[in-house]
This record gives structure tokens, sequence and C-alpha cells, in this order.
């Protein structure tokens, strides 16, 4: 078991200072990965290319890995 | 006897609501015999599907029923504290349909069904409040549906502390506008239908907005009418007694 922290971004910066256990960090991506489309599900979507990441880091504070959800829409025959 | 006291009083209160029972009806339940166990954090209490020839009443600690899928995910579906009777249905549908476990090490009674059963044909008080306290289970369960069906992650995570400080409440278990808060973040998160990292960033927003604050397994509420508006949270289903 190693803790990890979850800093977010979509539309405002929030730090993990809390953290998370899990088993590897493998494991925790899998999480991240995960986290993003629920974290999407509650934001509104306005603009087009809204972005959410997360950036994980380990229990020394060091950034290991992100996962970034970008939300792209486009009219195929102009705006109406 | 002072445990089975004890069991009474929680009992009789969780029954009996806002009615108090008759006084022989008092006396009936004071005499069912109880198993009473200290069982550890994290224990399975009931297996789905199992067999079940008791209810239990939580003395002590914190449980929680839950499903789990074939893949290994679970879904809480409900958390208990003492007073609460977690599996009364089990009295009428005796191989459960969920699993129950303990979140911290808790006491329970075991009462046995058949005992429930002759408690409840003899004393039609005692009927009345099982059906009251089944129902306002299933009340509990709507409002359980609708939070996991169209709230956010915010207003999923503050219905629920308004409902577990209410409820922690009414059997003396909160300390001004503190509560003990054992639940960790993938307990949230197996109950809200939520990854422990959107549980992880909400809980911090909550914090960082002063709404509340989580810190040594203590929840502390800093704007109760905030965080009701968040969760647009309506007491009226938990049914609790003033």
């Amino acid at each position: 078991m190693a803790r990890y922290f979850f800093d977010v971004s979509n539309g405002s910066d929030v730090s993990d200072d809390v953290g998370l256990d899990f088993d590897d960090a493998h494991t925790a991506s899998q999480e991240v990965l995960r986290s993003l489309p629920d974290m999407v599900k509650d934001q509104p979507l306005g603009r087009i290319g809204e972005k959410v990441s997360v950036t994980m880091r380990d229990d020394h504070g060091i950034p290991v890995y992100r996962a970034t959800l970008t939300i792209e829409g486009e009219w195929l025959h102009g705006t109406p | 006897m002072v445990m089975s006291k004890n069991v009474f009083g929680l009992m009789a209160r969780r029954l009996g609501g806002a009615v108090p029972l008759p006084e022989a009806d008092e006396r009936a339940i004071l005499d069912l015999p109880l198993i009473i166990r200290t069982i550890e954090a994290s224990r399975d209490i009931l297996y789905e599907g199992g067999p079940s020839n008791h209810c239990c009443v939580i003395l002590n600690g914190w449980t929680c029923c839950y499903q789990l899928l074939t893949d290994g995910r679970r879904q809480i579906l409900s958390f208990h504290v003492p007073g609460d009777l977690p599996d009364l249905q089990s009295l009428h549908l005796p191989s459960p349909d969920f699993g129950m476990a303990t979140v911290t090490r808790s006491i329970v009674a075991f009462v046995p069904h058949s005992d429930l059963q002759k408690l409840s044909d003899r004393y039609p008080a005692i009927a009345q409040c099982f059906w009251r306290e089944a129902v306002i289970t299933a009340a509990t369960h709507r409002a359980w549906i609708t939070s996991l069906g169209r709230r956010d992650a915010r207003q999923k995570l503050a219905h629920l502390f308004c409902e577990l400080y209410l409820r922690l409440k009414t059997v003396d278990l909160t300390d001004g506008c503190s509560m003990p808060m054992p639940l960790r973040q993938t307990d949230f998160a197996d109950a809200l239908g939520l990854t422990s990292v959107h549980v992880n960033r909400t809980l911090k927003t909550l914090r960082d907005q002063g709404v509340m604050d989580l810190y040594a397994r203590r929840l502390t509420i800093h704007d109760w009418d905030t965080l009701r508006e968040v969760a647009d949270f309506n007491p009226k289903y938990l049914h609790l007694a003033d």
C-alpha cells in the first residue's frame, strides 16, 4: 500500500492534501482514469475543448502521472 | 441485564417513534432472548444468500449493508448506527439479498426470528412498529436512489452527511455540530456510486468552502444551512422522533 495525492483541474484547481491509499501506482492510475468521466458528469459543459485533468503525486509530492479528458463538440454544417 | 435494558431502550425508542409503546409491550421486548457479540471492524455479519435466523440490533459502532457485483465492485446500500435494526426484513425474507459488515468494531445484539415473530403475533402495537420500521427503511432507500441517480457528487456527500448527522443526533451520538465519521473515502465512493478520486476532490471542495471539516475520524459541520441547501435535504423521509 502507498499513498497518492490527486490534484484536479477542471475550471478551478483543487490540490489534494489528504490522499488515498492504493496497492500500487498502476491501480491508482486506473482509478484516476475512471474518475475523469465521473467528474465530467458533474460539470456544466459550456465551452468546446473543456478539459478535466488529474495529476497524481506520490507520497514524496512528486507528480508521477497525469490523465486528461477533453470534451469536443462541433457543428457539422455551420452554427445554427 | 444492563445490556438487555440498553437494547430494549434503543429498540423501544427506535420502534416506538413518536408514540411510546404500552407497558406490557415494553416488558415483552425486555424479555427477548439476545445473543450479544462484539465484532471487529470490517468483518462480515451476514452473507448475501446465506441463512439468517436472527435479526440484529446495532448497540455500538457502525455497520453497512452492501451488494457485490461479480467483478468485485461493491455497492453500499445503507449505513447503520446504534439503535438501528438493519435486517428486520429478514423476519419475513430469511435469505438476505444483501451482505452486512461492520465498518468499525461493533457490538451487535441478535434476536431469534422465532421470538420476534411471537412478539409480533402477540402484541399488535409491536407488529405495527415493525411495519413502520420497514416502510421507513424503504423511504430511506428511495431517498438514496434519488441521490444516486440525480445528485452530483457534492450534493450526494452533503445529503449523506445531513442524514447521518440527524440519525446520530437522535441517539445522542453527536457533539454540538460534530459527529464520529469512521467512513473512509472508498466507503463514500461505494455508497454514492463515485470514484474515490472524485470523493477526495469533492470533500476537499466542501472543506475549502468552509461547509464542513473531516479530521481524525470526526466530521464537523460548520455551516448546516449551506450543507442542507447543497444537499436539497428534507429530513421528513427519516421519520425521526423529536
